[in-house]
């Protein structure tokens, strides 16, 4: 790739600068810029690199212009293809092309080959700071000669860096050998060490729960062991215990065998027996306690009993009252009501008199007859309604009846003296309806419309007709069509072309045979070589000579020969030289006679066609004639004037049909028209439609009188059929009030009252309703008040019957001496209520005594049953009972016997006889002693065991300790988490270590394979920019590897390139050379790129910025150099040095 | 309604295998994540009301030897007890290899089924719960045979298997899903393989998975199955149980043009992963980008950006994996560089060249950690194929960084 054109339209202080390196000539692309200091050199190169790899985010370009506005743009060479490029300041698609399309970045990584903006710099940039750190790295090198080329040929600089770095990680990851015990591995295991050995003291492992739980039972059994004993000795204990407590119960037992050989031989008695004996005794002396007290209770209540006394009277005052009771109720309260029930009495009779009154009546009238029966009241009502009702149908009959003959009369004054009926139109109605006659007034007013607008469309046309004062009223009559008028115009075009063509042509004939003429002329002219003729005098003139040269072979001969020779070879060439002018000469006079040919030519064909257009123009000249239009109106208006001809030709056409139509819907109409002229009686409206209307308003004046007509007789009828109706109700009704009527009578006779016939029966009927309720209601307390007067006479006979044993009562009135029975009747109740108590307690009292006896009687023979076995019977009960207790009391002292017996037996844990025979001869003191003697070694034993016990619930504490904390578990996982770190760890670590020794080999391989390349190439290079001061490089092993020797040419000294031995400007030579070296070996494999050079050659002489000129031309014979320098000498340094094939450019 | 809970494969105490677990934040947010996880399962247990708890095998993870973790299970046994909650297990194979004895002081609500278990009826549920535990770490044959259903009641029947096997897992009672279908059992409460699985309805046959992935092998939220059961009917929910989740996710980085566009990537990706419960994230870098080589130079420069990214207290990095096209045309070819590209290549395909990998491999591997010492394979095929792995790798990353040593990142 070459730079043709760099564009900084906005970039540092630059705004549309433009350098252009033009094109490549002769075979270099060598260019110095020249500019004054800070005039952009720096700023150029920055500005190239910045087009290939865009803006960076923060540049020091944009102080002129804002970072948004920078622009660059180049025009750019690659092979035979160009590419305008341009970068913006965009994120994205910031690189266009020069239709601002965005550029692929496919393109720009083709032109650059892959190399990045780093790479470029350090390959392809040469500025006094890179060239001062290559001259430091030449230094630095120490004997690394193979990274020196290395990276001067491949510009990896820093990786020979990283893998010094990756070696260093290696290291750090080493299994063995000196520095291992602080490698990441060794750090980790140590820390793996740690937490295992932290976890295994916090964790309780299952071994540990395996030695916990044997520890257990251990103890368990041990507690066993010790109970056993301890429980052993104590039970000795208990034993010699239970012996001490044995002796006085064995004595206890003595005592009661004593005691029961007291008592002889007394059989044993059953205890129930004894008890039942016992029971006997206490129910013997109960029974006789309750004997003794009745016969006190019988002796006291006969005393009293016989102190009471009741008369007959008062024993039977109590029956006879209680029969009297309810006369007694109804006495007291009637003489308590009867003063209101008269004053009721008072006010009936008064409402009785008014009713009477009302009704016309006078007198007392019985109560039977004043209360009517409901019924003949109700049948009164019916009556009375019926009457009502008959008498309002009556009525109605009667006022219907006259409005109707009002409305019959209304009806006749209506119809008045229309004694003929009005023309029914419904035979017009039909007519007008009739389809045939709309469409015949449809069709009728269609064809008077077509009629007008074909004479107005005739009219218009007619107008349009019209040319100039030329007017027509008619359409004339045509004796062209439009297709013979348009071939005419077309012929009169065609024929008029052709004449134009043939007249051009004609032009131009004349203009060719001028410049032919000329031409011809010229040729003529410039004859210089001899014609044929001359030609063959000469060929034949050296034949001759040549045959006379032969014969002769003289000198002379020979001359002339040669003469007539080089007269002829001259003869030769003049003529092949002047070959093409004749040819030319020839060629020109063939083209004037065509030309002159084809001219005569033209001239007839535009004779023939001026006859052909003077002919069409005739023909033309008489249609218009023809047609009686204007001769001058040409053919195109004709066309024009044609066409509208043929639309007035149409139009006047299309009124005759329309005339046509219209007479033939005229002739149809005729019937119809005659008929609606009879029906309006009008035979003088021709217009059909105005006719129909008319008749339509006809008919519909004739059908409002014909419905009025009819509506009038329909009323009239119906108010007849009214009149009819209700004459027929009217007789209906009458004889129905006079039944009712009668009815009604009738229906007052059943009252039985001389009530006048005068009196309105619809306000008689509520009187009588009320008298007949006050009637009956005066009855009911006439009734009751005889009832209450009975009953107080009736009581008072009865009370004084019963008060006839008392005299003193018999004056007060009946119910005071009903009060003073009551108050002797209760007294003596209470008397006779004691005497009986007394009676039934004297009863109840001797019974139960009597039932006392019987069981005392029963106890003494049951006792006496008892003692029946007994030695010392008896009939007396006492003795029965003494013997009966002694025989018990023996029996009591066998069963404790043998309970003091059982006792002993179970203190000591044997029989009876066992123990009493273990117990001979122990005492209470001997006994104590062996206790004494065993209390030591029961001591011994509890604390054996209390051990025992101890240790087993530590023993258990320490199983049951293991709790379920997670710490030993956090611990695991930080292992594993160590350990899958130690295992990623050692993945990277091996794949690190392979990648070394893979990267190593490959670099190996590398420099070997370019170094010898290189070196002669730096060689070279130095030797050139040295001018041959150092003609040769070599190499020199040394414990460090190889390192890069000069040769000296002036005293044939080796001078070591990393030692201070080498001035630094030839150390910057020698960067310089292994740069230029490096760039021979980038553009080899294929990436020729421009080469930017900021002024390094400053620190160097005349001969040796000479020697670099030379050496950049060199370079730019392959690709393409670009050096900036503000030191106008480099520049002519360069162009003594280059000539023209450097280029140079001012800024 | 009854319900139970079903689970199996806890491995209490297992570490959990993530490099994120250098983050000591990790390590404090997820204390212990297998027993954090018996303790949800307990804590939903008890919400539920559920009558038991099944346990189908592997409450240990191999030869596990502290009896603390056997505490620990017992005390989280002790509050389903405390609750009424019965609680019903089988041994796994992973329980077999522990030596955590079997016999320990289960407390009361405990019922270990042993190898000759006889069903066992749950309260008045009409629900008999059904298992054998077999005592050995490998089961050969199939268990199903001796399984029996009680007629008339709902049986569920526990059981450790592989079933016809599952990549990961070692064979173990194998059995055929229509083996179990065919038995007459309604629900099969299967353990074993991690991850959760219905194989089939009507009757049940439920792979519950572990209640707490422990690796991104195991990756996923994890649950527990309940199981409720009305009127003869089983309907399964799940319960979710992790204290932390493994979870990978892809980053393409094709439309990532620089660096910083792929550090923008991937920050994305990692906030799109941010849920409920904490997650351990495996990032994989996958696509296109001319950033590629950067991406394989600076790969630890990658993973610590994404550590940075990852939410504090949320997110935790496991690892990033480059697997990015290599089409070449991401690689820039730098004068020399592809030259020398070309002649890693040309050494690493050397065949002398497996054999010097395999001799680093073994002098590095010598020096390891009994513990890791099978980490690149013991027998020399599964040696040589580590080689070949680390070889290709390895190629990357001398690529890479000799790419870096002419283009520095800007």
């Amino acid at each position: 790739m070459r730079i043709c054109q760099l564009k900084l339209v906005r970039f540092g202080h630059f705004a549309d600068f433009t350098l252009d390196l033009g094109e490549r000539t002769k075979g270099s692309d060598f260019h110095v810029v020249l500019g004054r200091n800070e005039a952009g050199k720096t700023t150029i190169a920055e500005a190239w690199l910045n087009l290939l790899y865009g803006f960076p985010n923060k540049t020091p370009y944009a102080f002129r212009h804002q970072r948004a506005s920078l622009e660059v743009g180049a025009d750019v060479q690659d092979g035979e293809q160009t590419f305008s490029l341009t970068r913006l300041p965009t994120k994205t698609n910031n690189l266009v092309d020069q239709n601002r399309s965005p550029v692929s970045a496919a393109v720009l990584d083709s032109l650059l080959k892959g190399v990045g903006k780093e790479l470029y710099r350090s390959l392809y940039c040469l500025d006094d700071e890179t060239i001062e750190t290559g001259g430091e790295d030449i230094l630095a090198s120490e004997g690394d000669l193979g990274r020196l080329l290395f990276s001067a040929a491949t510009g990896l600089a820093t990786f020979s860096k990283d893998l010094e770095a990756e070696r260093e990680l290696d290291r750090a990851f080493q299994v063995r050998g000196p520095g291992s015990r602080s490698t990441v591995l060794a750090n980790a295991k140590k820390r793996l060490e740690e937490i295992e050995t932290e976890r295994a003291g916090l964790d309780v492992s299952v071994r540990e729960y395996r030695k916990r739980l044997t520890v257990v039972e251990a103890a368990r059994t041990a507690d066993t062991d010790a109970r056993d004993w301890h429980e052993a000795v104590v039970a000795g204990a208990a034993g010699l215990q239970a012996l001490l407590s044995a002796l006085p119960l064995r004595d206890d037992l003595n005592e009661l065998r004593g005691r029961l050989s007291d008592l002889g031989n007394l059989p044993s008695i059953d205890p129930a027996s004894a008890g039942e004996m016992e029971d006997l005794a206490k129910s013997r002396s109960v029974i006789m306690g309750s004997m003794r007290s009745s016969e006190a209770e019988i002796a006291r209540r006969t005393a009293e009993r016989k102190r009471i006394s009741v008369t007959d009277a008062e024993r039977t005052l109590t029956p006879q009252l209680a029969a009297l009771k309810s006369l007694h109720g109804h006495a007291s309260s009637g003489e308590a009501d009867l003063p209101n029930r008269r004053e009721d009495l008072a006010v009936g009779k008064r409402n009785i008199d008014k009713c009477l009154r009302d009704l016309g009546l006078t007198g007392p009238l019985p109560l039977e007859q004043l209360t009517i029966p409901g019924p003949v009241l109700n049948a009164i009502d019916q009556a009375a309604r019926r009457r009502d009702t008959a008498n309002d149908a009556v009525e109605n009959a009667r006022r219907e009846l006259e409005a109707a003959k009002r409305q019959l009369d209304d009806a006749l004054l209506r119809l008045g003296d229309k004694s003929v009926a009005p023309p029914d139109p419904t035979s017009l109605e039909a007519l007008l309806s009739n389809s045939r006659t709309v469409d015949m007034a449809n069709r009728l007013s269609d064809a008077v419309r077509k009629v007008q607008q074909a004479q107005e469309t005739l009219e218009s046309t007619l107008l349009s007709l019209g040319v100039g004062s030329y007017r027509f009223d008619r359409c004339p009559g045509s004796s062209i069509t439009i297709g013979a008028a348009q071939a005419l115009v077309e012929k009169l075009h065609a024929i008029e072309a052709s004449c134009s063509n043939d007249q051009d042509a004609l032009k131009s004939g004349s203009a060719k045979i001028e410049r032919l003429r000329a031409r011809l002329g010229g040729l003529a002219d410039q004859g210089i070589a001899p014609n044929d003729a001359d030609a063959a005098t000469s060929r034949q003139t050296r034949d001759d000579r040549w045959a006379i040269h032969r014969e002769a072979l003289t000198p002379e001969s020979a001359d002339d020969f040669a003469a007539s020779m080089a007269e002829d070879d001259q003869s030769t060439a003049l003529r092949l030289a002047d070959a093409n002018r004749l040819a030319d000469l020839r060629g020109t006079e063939l083209d004037l006679s065509e030309a002159t040919v084809e001219q005569t030519l033209r001239h007839s064909a535009l004779e023939a066609a001026q006859a052909e257009l003077a002919s069409a123009n005739e023909t033309l000249v008489s249609h218009l004639r023809a047609l009686g239009l204007p001769e001058g109106m040409g053919s195109a208006a004709l066309v024009d004037w044609l066409r509208l001809h043929e639309q007035a030709s149409l139009a006047e056409h299309r009124l005759a049909n329309a005339n046509t139509a219209l007479a033939s819907a005229e002739e149809a109409a005729m019937p119809l028209r005659l008929e609606l002229q009879q029906a309006v009686r009008d035979d003088g409206e021709p217009d059909l439609s105005r006719l129909i209307a008319r008749a339509g308003r006809r008919a519909a004046e004739q059908r409002r009188e014909h419905d009025a007509y009819n509506a009038d007789l329909e009323r009239i009828a119906t108010a007849q059929g009214n009149c009819s109706t209700r004459d027929k109700a009217l007789a209906i009704a009458q004889p129905e009030a006079t039944t009712a009527e009668q009815a009604l009578f009738d229906a007052v006779q059943l009252l039985k009252l001389p009530i006048s016939t005068d009196l309105h029966i619809d306000h008689a009927l509520p009187v009588l309703r009320e008298l007949s309720a006050a009637a009956s209601k005066q009855a009911d307390l006439v009734d009751r008040v005889e009832k209450i007067e009975a009953n107080i006479a009736h009581f008072s006979r009865q009370i004084h019957e019963i008060a006839s044993p008392w005299p003193t009562l018999l004056d007060k009135p009946p119910l005071a001496i009903a009060a003073e029975l009551a108050a002797i009747e209760a007294d003596a109740a209470k008397r006779l209520a004691l005497f009986e108590e007394n009676e039934r307690q004297i009863r109840d009292v001797s019974s139960r005594l009597s039932i006392a006896k019987d069981d005392l009687a029963q106890i003494e023979e049951r006792a006496a049953e008892l003692a029946d076995h007994l030695p010392e019977a008896s009939a007396d009960f006492d003795q029965i009972s003494t013997a009966v207790a002694a025989a018990s009391e023996a029996t009591g002292l066998r069963t404790a016997i043998r309970k003091a017996e059982n006792h002993l037996a179970s203190t000591l844990g044997c029989t009876a006889e066992m123990a009493e025979e273990g117990l001979k001869g122990r005492t209470p003191a001997s006994l104590q002693a062996e206790l004494n003697l065993l209390d030591p070694e029961i001591a011994a034993a509890q604390s054996a065991h209390n051990q025992a016990i101890g240790d087993l619930r530590e023993a258990e504490n320490d199983l049951a300790g293991i709790s379920g904390d997670a710490e030993a578990a956090r611990l695991q996982q930080d292992r594993q988490a160590e350990l899958d770190l130690l295992a990623e760890q050692a993945e990277q670590a091996l794949i690190r270590r392979l990648a070394l020794i893979m990267s190593e080999r490959a670099v190996a391989r590398y420099r070997d394979r370019h170094r010898g390349e290189m070196m002669a190439d730096t060689e070279a290079a130095f030797a050139m920019l040295t001018d041959g001061a150092y003609p040769g490089l070599s190499t020199q092993p040394t414990d460090k590897g190889d390192v890069l020797i000069a040769h000296r040419a002036t005293d044939g000294r080796t001078l070591r390139a990393d030692e201070a031995s080498m001035s630094k400007g030839t150390r910057f030579q020698l960067y310089l050379a292994l740069r230029l070296a490096g760039y021979r070996q980038m553009a080899a494999s294929g990436r020729v790129l421009p080469f930017l050079c900021d002024d390094v050659f400053e620190t160097f002489d005349e001969g040796r910025t000479a020697a670099a000129c030379k050496l950049m031309h060199e370079m730019a014979g392959i690709g393409q150099a670009v050096y900036f320098t503000h030191h106008a000498h480099v520049a002519d340094i360069a162009q003594k040095v280059c000539g023209d094939r450097v280029q140079i450019h001012e800024i | 309604m009854v319900k139970l809970l079903h689970t199996a494969d806890l491995h209490l105490d297992s570490p959990l295998r993530t490099l994120a677990l250098r983050d000591l934040g990790l390590r404090d947010a997820v204390e212990n994540a297998t027993r954090a996880a018996l303790s949800r399962i307990v804590d939903v247990a008890i919400a539920e009301e559920v009558a038991a708890v099944l346990i189908a095998g592997d409450l240990y993870d191999g030869n596990q030897t502290s009896m603390k973790t056997a505490a620990f299970l017992i005390g989280e046994l002790q509050r389903l007890d405390d609750a009424d909650i019965s609680v019903f297990l089988i041994r796994g194979n992973h329980d077999a290899e522990s030596r955590i004895p079997a016999k320990i002081a289960w407390p009361a609500n405990v019922h270990v089924f042993s190898a000759n278990a006889k069903p066992v009826a749950l309260g008045d549920t009409g629900i008999t719960i059904h298992g054998i535990s077999f005592s050995e770490s490998r089961a050969p044959k199939s268990l199903v045979p001796r399984y029996r259903p009680v007629a008339g009641q709902v049986n569920i029947a526990l059981l450790h298997t592989s079933l016809g096997g599952a990549a990961g897992h070692d064979p173990y009672a194998p059995c055929s899903i229509s083996d179990l279908v065919e038995t007459g059992f309604d629900y099969w409460a299967l353990g074993h393989i991690h991850k959760r699985s219905v194989h089939h309805e009507n009757p049940f046959v439920v792979m519950p998975g572990m209640p707490q992935g422990r690796d991104i092998g195991e990756d996923g939220e994890k649950s527990a199955t309940l199981i409720c059961i009305e009127d003869g009917q089983i309907r399964l929910e799940e319960r979710a149980t992790s204290a932390l989740v493994f979870r990978r996710a892809e980053c393409d980085l094709s439309e990532a043009e620089t660096i910083a566009d792929v550090l923008t990537k991937i920050r994305q990706s990692i906030r799109n992963q941010v849920g409920e419960t904490p997650t351990v994230l495996r990032l994989t870098l996958t696509g296109q980008t001319p950033a590629a080589w950067q991406v394989r130079r600076d790969a630890d420069l990658i993973n610590e950006s994404a550590q940075d990214a990852a939410p504090v207290g949320r997110v935790w990095i496991d690892k990033v994996v480059l697997q990015l096209s290599t089409t070449g045309a991401d690689e820039p070819a730098a004068g020399a560089a592809d030259e020398i590209a070309s002649l890693i290549h040309e050494v690493a395909g050397e065949t002398g060249f497996q054999d010097i990998a395999l001799d680093v491999i073994e002098d590095l591997v010598a020096g390891l950690p009994g513990e890791l010492r099978d980490l690149f394979g013991t027998d020399p095929d599964r040696r040589y194929e580590h080689s070949k792995r680390l070889t290709t790798l390895a190629i990357e990353h001398a690529v890479a960084r000799m790419s870096g040593a002419s283009e520095d990142v800007e």
